[in-house]
């Protein structure tokens, strides 16, 4: 009797491994949770983005009296310790 | 992939006198070829910062002189299957980040991008001129611009 048990309780196992299994591979699916977004990456895009920046550096020159250090501690208060 | 922190971006474009500039544009240069990447958050944080001196216009072409010029990926977080708008905004902006910051200490930035970058996959570091601050604070491998260039 004991045996018998011992026997259906093993089988009875086995789907409950498999649906187990699933569900873990369902839940590391379920836990990807982001997406990326590429660059366009094409010859004409790169270029202009080349333009871009380096107006958006002359833009910026303005920051030059200031430091990246006091910038971050601003944005990123105690944490900031370069 | 790498995954770059706001003051790396932030270095590419302004404080022209900072001493780490080479160093930080070597980097950039260099990590084109190794799938760059940033957060949702740190493009937010860097825009945030640089609306105080970018006409409203020139911040809208920032997929034009920030992604295009470095071939940036951008990590955005995604709604899980089967979970509530609710239930996403929840455990995005408050259960993950107060999990992080529980367990290491972090300001809620730090903690919303670290969150995002580890749960990407195949992203292997995290570059930051901070990196004696993560260092202690995530999976990830760490390093500044100069430890990246010298490996």
């Amino acid at each position: 009797m004991t045996i018998q048990t011992r026997k259906r309780t093993k089988t009875m196992r086995r789907p409950v491994r498999r649906v187990t299994r699933k569900l873990k591979l369902d839940t590391r699916k379920s836990t990807m949770t982001v997406y990326l977004v590429r660059p366009k990456g094409t010859h004409a895009a790169i270029e202009r983005g080349r333009r871009l920046a380096e107006k958006v550096r002359q833009e910026l020159a303005v920051l030059d009296n200031e430091s990246l250090d006091q910038t971050m501690l601003r944005l990123r208060g105690r944490s900031w310790s370069p | 992939m790498v995954a770059i922190d706001t003051d790396v971006l932030l270095l590419a474009f302004a404080f022209h006198r900072d001493p780490r500039q080479s160093a930080n544009a070597q980097f950039l240069a260099q990590v084109q070829n190794a799938n760059p990447t940033t957060t949702a958050y740190n493009l937010m944080e860097l825009l945030g910062q640089l609306s105080f001196n970018l006409s409203a216009e020139r911040l809208a072409e920032w997929e034009a002189w920030l992604i295009e010029p470095y071939h940036l990926t951008v990590i955005w977080p995604r709604v899980t299957e089967n979970a509530s708008a609710e239930a996403f905004f929840r455990s995005e902006v408050f259960e993950r980040p107060f999990a992080k910051i529980r367990e290491h200490r972090l300001p809620f930035l730090d903690a919303l991008i670290l969150g995002l970058a580890e749960r990407t996959p195949d992203i292997e570091s995290f570059v930051t001129w901070n990196a004696r601050h993560f260092k202690s604070k995530t999976s990830l491998s760490v390093f500044t611009p100069e430890e990246y260039l010298a490996q």
